[in-house]
């Protein structure tokens, strides 16, 4: 059933919303690997997906919507579906933002925890993208936590 | 022989009219999900110009509440709030409105609307008496249901009060209306040509809505004019009711809008009450100075005519009336013009 809020934005926005929902997956996977999404964590992820390449120019409004609808997507529908949908809208570029979001979400309350680890990796590998350039984007997650803390 | 008059109701329609919420149906492809703080955002984004009330001013319906309320929006001003209410398909006789708004029933547009799966009625309470209010309730109706009209799944907007019904794109031009401060009269008001048993070669018209916000219609039979021009006379006389203009008296005359260089028409204003040619509000007669419609026969002798005002009163000199002046006003103005 269509929710008001992922028409609107898909009107608004485009193929700029539909590729915010490819990238915004993986990081709501992951977040939701080892706990129940609470309103605090949307607000987390939508504050992460603020600062990412790709997502920061669309309104809050509509990234918003975009987490909510991927994690409506997600109770109906089953994480494989999901994620499989998720990479036929992602380009190099959207694929290496959605594993930097990813990672920073998995970063935000300490260490990859195994659980998380468990999602985080093999959709990596999925997306084409190596351990070593995973270790990489990583490090760039860590970098960025570490600058938003730093600026609290 | 002065004709019958209907005897007095205790409440009139126009009086119903006046009191009635403004109200605006969306039909859909099919079932949407929402709640008041998903279109509260999406009102106050597109129209930030207009006062909205707080989120949790309003709570949403619990479920189950007797009124089918599905969500309800605080609006600013002191009125509404906005009650939107989710019902399943509407099943009607479409040929007559589609006939009557001019749309294609085999066009792409009527097909989708005849096969709408579920709909959303969006209703604003004014809440008070005076005209202000009345056009203030119709804005915030019209602004709340913009933000379902350019959905991809939605088929087409139907306007209670003036039996209006379009596509969601063309809905949309009422909202532009609205977010720039304007009366979207084209919208809020339907001018419906009619033909009158008594003079079929002559042209006659009347406006459907205007009613909700004044208490009357503008009317205009049996006149040589184009159909255009008839149509055009009525649509400056209820832009200047809309406008709050008093100078509206049973035996007054008023100057219609200029036409193309031609003189002016000066028309004769007539007092129609409710009921007495089968009309359901009051409505006022514009009478073209070579229409045979018998007004004295069927309506008796002016009651009060207030005379014309003197040139250079009310007048700019050049189109030669108050009313031409005031409609040039307007569509520099208020209103969104033709």
């Amino acid at each position: 059933m269509p929710h008001f809020s992922d028409l609107r934005a898909a009107r608004r926005h485009g193929s700029a919303y539909h590729r915010s929902k490819a990238i915004l997956t993986m990081a709501i996977i992951v977040a939701d690997a080892d706990r129940d999404l609470a309103e605090a964590e949307v607000a987390a992820i939508c504050a992460a997906a603020t600062t990412v390449p790709g997502l920061s120019a669309l309104p809050a409004s509509a990234l918003k919507a975009a987490v909510e609808e991927v994690i409506r997507n997600l109770q109906d529908g089953g994480t494989e579906d999901v994620f499989e949908h998720a990479v036929q809208h992602l380009d190099d570029t959207g694929k290496i933002a959605a594993v930097l979001l990813a990672s920073q979400v998995a970063l935000s309350d300490g260490p990859v925890s195994s659980a998380q680890a468990a999602v985080l990796d093999p959709m990596t590998r999925r997306l084409g993208i190596t351990p070593v350039r995973q270790e990489a984007i990583t490090r760039m997650a860590r970098h960025r936590l570490s600058r938003t803390e730093a600026g609290r | 022989m002065t004709p019958r008059r209907t005897p007095a109701t205790a409440r009139s329609t126009g009086q119903i009219r006046l009191s009635t919420p403004f109200r605006i149906t969306v039909l859909l492809d099919e079932i949407l999900q929402f709640d008041a703080g998903d279109i509260l955002t999406a009102v106050a984004e597109d129209f930030p110009d207009l006062a909205w009330g707080r989120a949790d001013a309003t709570p949403d319906p619990a479920p189950g509440d007797a009124s089918d309320a599905v969500a309800t929006v605080p609006c600013g001003g002191g009125i509404g709030p906005g009650v939107i209410t989710a019902g399943e398909a509407i099943s009607m006789d479409w040929h007559p409105l589609f006939h009557r708004n001019r749309i294609d029933p085999t066009g792409p547009d009527a097909i989708r609307m005849t096969q709408n799966r579920a709909h959303l009625e969006i209703a604003v309470n004014h809440g008070g008496t005076d005209l202000a209010r009345r056009l203030d309730a119709a804005r915030y109706a019209t602004a709340i249901a913009a933000v379902f009209a350019d959905l991809p799944i939605t088929a087409g907007i139907a306007i209670g009060w003036c039996d209006r019904l379009m596509p969601g794109d063309d809905f949309l031009r009422a909202a532009d209306a609205v977010r720039a401060g304007r009366i979207p009269l084209l919208h809020w008001l339907h001018l419906v040509p009619f033909r009158d048993p008594a003079a079929p070669k002559l042209r006659s018209g009347v406006s459907v809505g205007l009613a909700s916000f004044v208490g009357v219609e503008v009317e205009i039979r049996q006149s040589p004019q184009p159909q255009a021009e008839v149509l055009r006379a009525i649509y400056a006389a209820a832009a200047q009711l809309l406008d709050g203009n008093d100078m509206f008296a049973d035996g007054a005359e008023m100057t219609g809008p200029a036409s193309h260089g031609a003189a002016p028409v000066t028309y004769r204003l007539r007092h129609l009450p409710e009921g007495r040619l089968g009309n359901d509000t009051d409505r006022w007669l514009l009478i073209h100075p070579e229409s045979p419609f018998p007004d004295r026969k069927l309506l008796g002798r002016a009651k009060a005519g207030r005379p014309r005002p003197k040139d250079g009163a009310g007048s700019d000199g050049r189109n030669g009336g108050w009313l031409a002046s005031r409609v040039a006003r307007m569509r520099r103005g208020p209103t969104d013009g033709a």
